[in-house]
């Protein structure tokens, strides 16, 4: 593990300059934004010299950088008045988190099930072509309307998730994960790279002379699989953490997509930057993630730049 | 074969050429949205003068379909736009430097990719309004780096081939290698599965901003998002309010999905 230590950390610096290049990018976004949080009080406009430094809405871009690095993001201005954006990203983002974690784990478990058997990719096409969406408006409604048919048949008491998704249950949140791990594509997607990646394999020069040997292959091509399937996780994690707007919000799980949602219309401008900047934290720390294991797996890439 | 491949195209384009028709046909007509608000014939099924029935609220189906897809051109069309012209520079800048500012592209590239498109998509409605037009800014946004990162790839893979540096060493001016020989050439199908992925993705964010509610295109505007949302929960028989949307969403997604396989793909030398 020595050996990738140094790559690694090259890439977890990179990482760090790249959070520090977006929170300067999504800053100087924000800060052309026409009005503010202050515009939305009623006669606050006398205070506003004020409160527009006790928002911290005069922060200079090197301020701002500075205190993301101390992890001070700021107070939420209108989402929730006056608490620190950081404590409410965090609860947010646990919420958020084993949704994220499941939809990938299922992604990446049905890609290389529909890889292996093209019987199952057939039977998924139609899912994986709808938008996330759409899925989840559909296996909603299904479920609901079934549910609703066997109660008034008699055959069922009313189950304790009736009706999706108003009730939290343990139901809801693995169809929000199905959901997100199959719509829009990402099962289709990871399927696609998987797929590819064991053709590679499987043509390998040390794969034909495995079977020139008389020896058993299949142990050898999975383990090669982990380095793509691990590059396939990094790729996939954007658009994940992107479905979790959508779905939160169609699942009523109050996670950080959801509050991003609220941060946006209520135009909340701290908790927007705040939960834009965690976003692509995320998204880079689940690549470095991949990154790691593709090095831990392929030892060959550890002098690749 | 080689027809038959053509259909296929065709059909997997015809879903965003519908949108790009409607979308040039509306902005020349003018459509009365408020006369079409007719409650008497609120849940009739489809018939001659109503194609696809009027949903709860004695709207046409069929004429609000259309006028969605019209309103979708927009940002499908300024994602594309905006996708392409950020990619495209980035793309080539860090395919073609080695040094520094190949690296700086690289980063740039790195930072813009590293937020969801669809938070870009919020963030811009916030900053600038509520419009669909912000949505298709930050899908391309969010796209473009994907494209940028695509192209870094693909140039430098192009920069190894012997006729690149034999081009150079002739005295070609390494602005026509670069945009004639790499970008038009050799990148030209990968730039054109980009720029369908953005539009149809422009296109499936809007939907489903209006869909949730709050961002993207509101009552009484349609779009095929708030169509499905506002169709669902009516009685039975007007099941095409939602459906017909939800269908034209389908159909758009593997669409998308087959063209931008199509052009994915390496090129047969008959073909292309």
């Amino acid at each position: 593990m020595s050996g990738a230590a140094a790559p690694l950390a090259g890439r977890a610096l990179g990482a760090v300059v790249r959070l520090l290049l977006v929170a300067a990018l999504l800053h100087l976004l924000l800060r052309m934004a026409p009005g503010d949080a202050i515009d939305t009080l009623p006669a606050a406009e006398a205070q506003r010299a004020a409160l527009t430094a006790a928002w911290g809405l005069d922060r200079s871009l090197a301020q701002v950088l500075i205190d993301l690095l101390r992890g001070d993001l700021g107070e939420s201005l209108v989402v929730r008045p006056g608490q620190p954006v950081r404590a409410l990203i965090r609860d947010a983002a646990a919420t958020s988190a084993p949704l994220l974690l499941g939809a990938l784990g299922l992604s990446l478990a049905l890609g290389a099930l529909a890889a292996a058997r093209p019987s199952l990719r057939l039977l998924l096409a139609p899912a994986t072509a709808a938008p996330a969406f759409l899925l989840g408006f559909a296996l909603i409604s299904g479920i609901n309307e079934l549910t609703f048919a066997l109660i008034q048949a008699g055959w069922i008491g009313p189950p304790r998730w009736f009706a999706l998704p108003d009730a939290p249950s343990a139901l809801r949140g693995a169809l929000a994960a199905a959901t997100l791990a199959i719509g829009s594509g990402n099962v289709a997607a990871t399927s696609a790279g998987l797929s590819e990646a064991w053709a590679r394999a499987e043509n390998s020069p040390w794969a034909e002379a495995l079977r020139a040997r008389g020896q058993p292959t299949r142990g050898a091509l999975a383990r090669a699989l982990i380095a793509p399937a691990a590059g396939l996780i990094g790729s996939r994690a954007l658009h994940l953490i992107g479905g979790l707007v959508v779905i939160e919000k169609l699942f009523l799980i109050h996670g950080a997509g959801a509050l991003l949602w609220r941060a946006a219309l209520d135009r909340d401008l701290p908790l927007a930057l705040g939960l834009g900047i965690s976003a692509a934290a995320a998204t880079l720390g689940l690549g470095l993630a991949a990154e790691l294991l593709r090095l831990a797996a392929d030892p060959r890439l550890r002098g690749a730049p | 074969m080689r027809r038959a491949h053509r259909s296929l195209r065709a059909l997997a384009a015809a879903p965003l050429c519908a949108i790009a028709a409607c979308g040039l046909v509306f902005t020349v007509v003018e459509v009365d949205l408020v006369a079409d608000l007719m409650p008497g014939r609120a849940g009739q099924g489809p018939s001659a003068g109503l194609v696809l029935g009027a949903d709860h609220l004695g709207r046409s189906v069929g004429l609000r379909l259309a006028v969605a897809a019209g309103i979708s051109a927009g940002p499908a069309l300024l994602a594309a736009v905006v996708g392409l012209g950020l990619g495209l520079p980035l793309g080539a800048a860090a395919g073609w430097w080695a040094d520094a500012r190949g690296r700086a592209a690289v980063a740039l590239t790195d930072a813009l990719g590293a937020v969801p498109a669809v938070v870009y998509a919020l963030l811009f409605a916030l900053i600038f309004g509520d419009q669909p037009r912000w949505i298709g800014c930050g899908v391309g946004i969010g796209g473009g780096a994907a494209l940028a990162r695509a192209l870094r790839a693909r140039i430098e893979e192009l920069r190894a081939v012997n006729f690149v540096e034999a081009s150079l060493l002739h005295g070609v001016p390494a602005a026509r290698v670069l945009l004639h020989h790499l970008l038009w050439t050799g990148c030209r199908r990968l730039l054109a599965q980009h720029a369908v992925e953005l539009a149809v993705g422009a296109v499936l964010v809007e939907a489903a901003l209006s869909y949730i509610g709050g961002f993207g295109v509101q009552e009484p505007l349609p779009s095929w998002g708030n169509m499905i949302a506002s169709g669902f929960g009516q009685p039975r028989g007007q099941a095409l309010a939602w459906a017909a949307p939800a269908l034209c969403l389908l159909t758009l997604g593997a669409g998308g999905a087959a063209l931008s396989t199509a052009f994915g793909q390496p090129p047969r030398v008959a073909d292309d």
